[in-house]
């Protein structure tokens, strides 16, 4: 198979920018396994709005989820402007980048551990996923319905 | 000599098994309907492949096996257990057929878990589940903590005599009214009027949260269910710190307290007997129990150093103690830091709460407080027999409903009930070594699986081995059963093998 060189440029482009994103962020997976090394130091988390977007007296909570797990994040309302979009099953939700200080338990907010964000970068806004139906799940379904019917006639023969 | 089971034995468990297999079915149409209002479409298919597998299941035992002979006691017990695993075969389908659940293995997990009211998941990217699909695993939860097979002859049945067999089955022993179908319908009354307060107080509080109306009102409906059945499933993968909110957790604590309270108690406090809840023995050993063990991980917590303000380790100590103590589940910590946060004695605090859990007669799991109380008056009555002279009577009592003379009747079977749960705790802590998983983990995991409770400390993830998914499944479905419906069922598996004609 032959690529296109011009493909396999945007490819690598693509790598290399999206591993010098990474680089400066933290998973949630080291921030909660070694909360005491991060707690109260200032780092840069990125993930998904999932949920509700919360807001709060002075500030808005959003949950973001980086693919292992979902940390709060207070955001000031000034940078609230920014979000629009939390994910669940019909929505994608905004992808952001969050800069701020974690807090391993947060005198604040009731000792929770979470993030007291001073920025947020939108990295892709979020938008409805398109879901259409399943073919193979329809034909099962109605494999089974047919069935069922098939069952219920004889049902009510035998107990005749 | 053990006698080979006939024909009929069959035929009698596989038609009442056939009704509730046909309950089940029945069930799966509510996230259904949910599914198709909010648009799930995908969901809606799944739920429909459930419905129809549980209705052909359903209608070709009841012909099969169609019979008019009563249950004995033996029939009972072996529709109860066969019922628990049928059922988490059955609610599986459509949780796997989500696309959430990495294995079918997994999703009989989850079921099995929700079903005898543990909490632990091994759902993959739960906060993209769909509505329906969340609700079908709160709803499993809620109809486990009723009882699934009480749940079926409460609604589809008018009434027979086998049916207090299958009650008992279903470890609930104490009959609220003399008929066991006006009990199960009394515990249905109860927990319907607490449904209605308790998804309103939370939706309330998550409405004040700053969350979505819709979202507030399902999350607490979604909450309310796994509290009150203290089963522990969320619909969000941070468990209660989703909310960040003082007020849902002080709701989400009462609600777990009256899920652990005996229904036989629920229902003096109803009838105007509220002096009843200060002199049982089962709240009297409940709140001595959550005081000793918040005492250990209160001290645990204060050693850790981890929650400099004492407001902060009562609210973070004191709700993972009675999410333990109920059996519940729910947690405002991270799994990941209950091993890195706390220490050994915070965790062992938890730990023997868990194993303790809440009063018979109600959706908790685990030892119980009624056995605990017994033996601890047991205790008492053999120290005053060595203090006193020999020639003195020495009488202990102990009030639950009324007074009742402690006898070694009662000691016996709260002593054997105790050994064996404590032994299947400790048989799961070793499953989990041979692993390689450490000792404390490996038991607080094994703990939480047997005694329904669902606290984590990170075993249960769903890359761990399938062989310790297949123990923990058996500890939930044994723990819940309190071990004679199970043991039954191998019996008459043996019989059915060695059997003599």
């Amino acid at each position: 198979m032959i690529v296109d060189p011009k493909i396999l440029f945007f490819v690598v482009i693509l790598l290399v920018f999206s591993q010098q994103a990474r680089a400066g962020s933290v998973s949630s997976e080291d921030l909660l396994k070694r909360s005491a090394e991060f707690d109260g130091k200032a780092i840069v988390y990125s993930g998904e709005i999932i949920g509700d977007i919360m807001r709060r007296k002075g500030s808005v909570l959003v949950n973001v989820y980086d693919g292992r797990n979902a940390l709060g994040v207070y955001l000031p309302l000034s940078a609230a402007g920014v979000i629009s979009a939390a994910g669940d099953y019909k929505t994608a939700g905004d992808i952001v980048e969050i800069t701020g200080e974690f807090r391993r338990v947060c005198a604040e907010h009731g000792g929770d551990t979470d993030i007291h964000a001073s920025g947020v970068k939108l990295i892709s806004r979020g938008s409805i996923k398109k879901r259409s139906i399943d073919g193979a799940k329809k034909i099962l379904v109605f494999k089974l319905l047919g069935a069922l019917v098939i069952i219920w006639i004889l049902s009510r023969l035998k107990i005749r | 000599m053990i006698l080979k089971p006939v024909l009929d034995d069959f035929k009698i468990v596989g038609f009442y098994l056939s009704k509730v297999i046909l309950a089940l079915g029945a069930a799966m149409g509510i996230p259904l309907i949910l599914s198709f209002l909010l648009g799930e479409y995908n969901p809606c298919l799944d739920f429909a492949a459930g419905i129809a597998v549980s209705f052909i299941a359903g209608l070709s035992l009841k012909v099969i096996c169609k019979t008019d002979k009563d249950l004995l006691w033996m029939h009972g017990m072996i529709v109860v257990s066969l019922s628990w695993v049928v059922a988490m075969f059955l609610s599986a389908i459509p949780l796997f057929m989500s696309g959430h659940w990495i294995s079918f293995l997994d999703a009989c997990f989850d079921s099995m878990s929700g079903f005898a009211t543990t909490g632990l998941a091994l759902v993959q990217d739960l906060d993209h589940l769909s509505y329906g699909h969340n609700l079908w695993r709160h709803l499993i939860m809620f109809i486990g903590g009723q009882g699934i097979v009480i749940v079926a002859l409460s609604f589809f049945v008018k009434g027979f005599s086998g049916a207090f067999k299958m009650y008992v089955g279903e470890a609930r022993d104490e009959k609220i009214l003399p008929n066991v179908i006006h009990s199960s319908r009394f515990i249905w009354m109860v927990s319907i009027v607490f449904l209605v307060l308790g998804t309103v107080s939370l939706g309330i509080a998550g409405l004040a949260a700053g969350m979505r109306p819709f979202n507030a009102f399902f999350h607490g409906a979604c909450n309310f269910m796994t509290a009150f059945d203290t089963g522990g499933f969320a619909p969000q993968s941070q468990s209660i710190l989703y909310y960040h909110s003082l007020a849902y957790e002080t709701i989400t604590v009462v609600i777990m307290i009256l899920g652990a309270i005996n229904f036989k108690l629920h229902y003096h406090v109803w009838t105007g007997s509220k002096i009843e809840l200060a002199k049982n023995i089962e709240s009297r050993t409940f709140f001595a129990a959550v005081i000793i063990t918040f005492f250990i991980t209160a001290l645990g917590l204060a050693e850790a150093g981890i929650y400099p303000k004492a407001a902060v380790l009562f609210r973070k100590g004191f709700y993972q103690l009675i999410s333990g103590h109920t059996g519940t589940g729910f947690q405002t910590v991270y799994a990941q830091q209950f091993f890195s946060d706390w220490n050994d004695l915070a965790i062992v605090g938890v730990l023997i709460a868990m194993a303790l859990g809440g009063a018979a007669c109600s959706t908790t799991g685990a030892i119980k407080m009624i056995r605990i109380g017994i033996i601890s008056k047991a205790f008492i009555q053999d120290v005053k027999r060595i203090l006193l002279p020999e020639r003195a009577v020495i009488i202990q009592k102990f009030h639950h409903i009324k007074d009742v003379f402690l006898d070694d009747k009662l000691v016996r079977p709260a002593l054997i009930i105790t050994l064996a749960y404590i032994l299947f705790y400790f048989a799961g802590a070793i499953a989990g070594m041979l692993y390689g998983y450490p000792f404390l983990k490996s038991l607080f995991e094994s703990t939480s699986a047997a005694a329904n409770v669902g606290l984590s400390c990170g075993i249960t993830v769903p890359s761990m081995p399938a062989g310790l998914k297949v123990v923990y499944i058996v500890q939930m479905w044994a723990g819940r059963l309190e071990f004679m419906s199970v043991l039954t069922l191998l019996g008459f598996a043996v019989a059915v093998v060695r059997g003599k004609k």
